[in-house]
């Protein structure tokens, strides 16, 4: 397991994890984003974000900036700054296989979006960023990571393009044609009142 | 370089540029519309996003349903994925990257490129402004009377109507019944009520009834088959010609009549990169634009008499700063997002039962956004519905703050709020189909420090990259804050069992006032500083029109426009639309 590919996958558990306890829901509801090949989706989606228009990266041969490397960093960044400064709210937690090696690896899965609230808003990113504009992005970047995973998951993208495991847990049947559901009208015509 | 001459230019084909220049191409003057991303559903593009296709399109038997059927598959991934996807603010070539933009916060960026711009999207929604919000705030150098006739004309055109009630606007209904608000029936809204949605989607075939015996596979019924399908493009009903389908967007609706006058011709894959300008003493005039072509990378000019922006409440205040512009210091500010929150309730399904007759909600059957509620001064709150990529996306996962484990919800009207993670969030989304999800768009007021400037660090092939900032005054702070107490007002008092806000980070999808009216433009949307320079865009309202979903208003200051530009640069206008007093039928034109 790389070590971005890795520590995305932490991410991804701690907000789509594996539920065996919902298992009195129906067996379909257990699997994990993990089990899904989430944390690969993800790593391609953050690699995607941003064009390399020329410069450094463009000049390396790539299309786009490889920001999987900086965002696995900055949420090992976030992990200690968040256990310096006191505020995790459970010990370490030895890594499952699937993460990477780093300190957000190790920690709980609340503690790991305690974690992505350092870069959005709590940590020293987001007080430099107040006097460097630049240093904004990580804030962008740290809530469409979260984003990202709740519409990867929950769409097709997840599973074989004709259905996935986060639609079949949200009993979605897929696009249709059409729904017989009208009940007629509440108001025929809308009228040209006074104002 | 290649040069070319017409009467007008228009950049951006989205939700209001072909409004205007369908009016002026029915007034016999040339246009060429230059759209930045893909033409989908054109015979001329029949691989939109591996091939560099066709040119242009001035033909209405290039739109092909066919083509449109084959590319908008539905699939919320395929389509709606804002990196990858087909709906994208990006290039038609499917295998490069969004086009960037620097948003220094945490935030939801949601236009589209393509021809029908953000429209390829939306849910229809045609409500008029508040007329508060235009004639009482302090914003707009003319009267919400001005907007009445082209509000009916496009009301007639495309045509708008009251939606169908389905069973999750019914629970709505019952909702907004029970919290003691009264049905409203008119187009011009001064007092709270709740109602169904003027929308521009074609009434759906009366056999299809929910209680009714229809068990066919929807290819035998013309208008909408509520297939909710309008956030992934809304192609219903399949097999259908291109101009027929039901949900009405701009390239379905207004596209096709612009071709029909012979004047128009739209130009997809074209990125204007620069506003060309000339004159002596005084101000700057306008003479054309210089665009590159997303596929081949060369750059070409167009030169015109008069040339209009019409590229999003983004893009022109970013293109108007790139060409180096005159900048009265509102340029690119001011802007209005209408600062949106959702707010969901579950239900069992007993308590369905007794009030809708069934067992679900069913958010992914009938019209995405069918019913509302209208709170002049405040804002709206509407259905919105999804399918559950989006609903994740939106309801569970873009909130600002805390995660829910880290809130103490107690004594609030919800029982969790923020973003929803593992097991709950789960639990949650299994409860989907059960799940009735609505927005609360706040009546936010333009601010100066809100909109957008230039990123002079990230250039990309168009140059400098637009910098997007938004945060709420704690004034629209309040009244969000109060649209999501009412809508979870409203779902307690038909039943809901649980209630979630997801106290929304910034989602910029509805985007008003970044080049104003009475602060960048004049009285006819011509630039203040710039001779033949016009704004016809969603950026040209002057405020957020109270918190009403902005296109309706959007496209008919946009048709009024286009008669200013004809008055002013052209041969003036005969039957001007603002002059009827009578809406016009679509048969009249």
């Amino acid at each position: 397991m790389s070590y971005v590919r890795g520590t995305l996958a932490a991410l991804v558990d701690a907000i789509v994890p594996e539920t065996p306890e919902l298992a009195a829901l129906g067996e379909e509801h257990v699997p994990g984003g993990l089990d899904a090949g989430l944390d690969e989706l993800l790593h391609e989606r953050v690699n995607q974000l941003q064009e390399a228009d020329g410069g450094v990266w463009g000049a390396l041969g790539y299309d786009t900036v490889p920001l999987g490397p900086l965002v696995a960093a900055l949420l090992d960044v976030a992990a200690l700054e968040l256990t310096l400064r006191g505020k995790r709210e459970s010990g370490f937690q030895s890594p499952e296989s699937a993460f990477s090696v780093g300190p957000y690896s190790w920690l709980a899965p609340r503690d790991r979006l305690r974690a992505v609230r350092m870069l959005e808003s709590e940590g020293i990113v987001p007080r430099l960023a107040e006097d460097n504009e630049n240093l904004g992005i990580v804030q962008y970047i740290a809530g469409a990571t979260v984003v990202l995973v709740q519409f990867c998951y929950y769409t097709e993208l997840t599973g074989d393009g004709e259905g996935s495991q986060g639609w079949t847990q949200a009993g979605y049947p897929g696009p249709a044609e059409g729904y017989a559901v009208s009940m007629g009208y509440e108001v025929d015509e809308f009228e040209e009142d006074d104002y | 370089m290649r040069e070319r001459e017409t009467d007008v230019v228009v950049v951006g084909a989205g939700g209001d540029g072909p409004a205007l220049a369908w009016r002026l191409g029915e007034l016999g003057i040339d246009v060429t519309v230059l759209e930045a991303g893909p033409f989908y559903g054109n015979e001329q593009w029949p691989a939109p996003r591996e091939a560099p296709g066709g040119e242009s399109s001035s033909d209405p038997s290039d739109l092909s349903g066919d083509r449109y059927d084959e590319q908008f598959t539905a699939k919320e991934g395929e389509m709606n994925d804002l990196i990858m996807g087909k709906l994208r603010w990006g290039p038609a070539d499917g295998d490069r990257p969004a086009w960037a933009r620097t948003v220094p916060q945490q935030a939801i960026v949601a236009q589209l490129a393509g021809v029908g711009g953000t429209t390829q999207h939306y849910y229809a929604n045609h409500p008029r402004a508040f007329v508060g919000s235009v004639d009482d705030q302090p914003d707009w150098p003319i009267d919400y009377a001005d907007l009445v006739p082209y509000y009916q004309h496009l009301e007639a055109t495309h045509p708008i109507r009251p939606a169908p009630t389905t069973p999750k606007a019914e629970l709505f209904f019952e909702g907004a019944r029970r919290a003691g608000y009264d049905l409203t029936t008119g187009y011009n809204v001064t007092e709270e009520g709740y109602r169904p949605f003027p929308n521009a989607i074609l009434q759906p075939d009366e056999r299809l009834a929910r209680d009714g015996d229809y068990d066919g596979d929807f290819g035998d019924v013309e208008g909408d088959t509520l297939a909710a399908h309008e956030h992934q493009g809304g192609p219903h009903p399949r097999g259908s010609d291109f101009e027929d389908r039901a949900r009405r967007s701009s390239n379905v609706s207004l596209v096709p009549r612009a071709m029909e006058t012979g004047h128009v011709e739209i130009r997809p894959n074209a990125f204007v990169t620069e506003v060309l300008t000339g004159g002596g003493t005084g101000d700057p005039q306008a003479t054309g634009v210089e665009f590159r072509d997303t596929w081949a990378g060369t750059c070409e000019r167009v030169h015109a008499d008069v040339v209009v922006l019409a590229a999003g409440c983004i893009e022109t205040p970013r293109l108007w700063l790139d060409s180096g512009l005159p900048d009265n210091g509102w340029v690119g500010k001011g802007m209005t997002t209408h600062w949106f929150d959702f707010v969901a309730g579950v239900f069992d399904p007993d308590t369905l039962e007794g009030t809708i007759g069934q067992r679900e909600v069913n958010p992914h059957q009938g019209q995405a956004a069918g019913s509302r509620l209208d709170v002049p001064g405040v804002g709206g709150i509407a259905v919105n519905t999804f399918a559950p990529g989006i609903t994740s996306m939106a309801m569970y996962g873009g909130g600002q703050g805390e995660f829910w484990f880290d809130r103490d919800t107690a004594g609030e009207p919800w029982d969790t709020a923020g973003r929803v993670t593992g097991r709950k969030l789960k639990e949650l989304m299994s409860k989907y189909r059960r799940t009735l999800t609505l927005i609360c768009h706040t009546d936010d007021r333009p601010r100066r420090e809100n909109g957008v400037s230039l990123d002079f660090d990230t250039e990309d092939e168009h140059g400098p990259v637009p910098l997007v900032k938004f945060q709420p005054h704690p004034e629209d702070d309040a009244r969000r804050d109060e649209l999501a107490e009412r809508a979870a007002r409203l779902l307690r008092e038909v039943g809901a069992e649980h209630v979630h806000r997801a106290d929304a980070a910034p989602i910029l999808l509805h985007l008003q006032s970044s080049m104003a009216m009475g602060r960048v433009l004049d009285e006819g949307c011509e630039a203040y500083d710039v001779d033949r320079l016009f704004v016809a865009d969603h950026s040209a309202l002057a405020n957020g029109v109270g918190g009403a979903n902005p296109t309706h208003t959007g496209q008919a200051l946009a048709l009024r426009t286009a008669e200013t530009v004809a008055e002013r640069y052209f041969d003036g206008v005969t039957d001007p639309i603002g002059g009827r007093t009578a809406p016009a039928t679509a048969d009249e034109d």
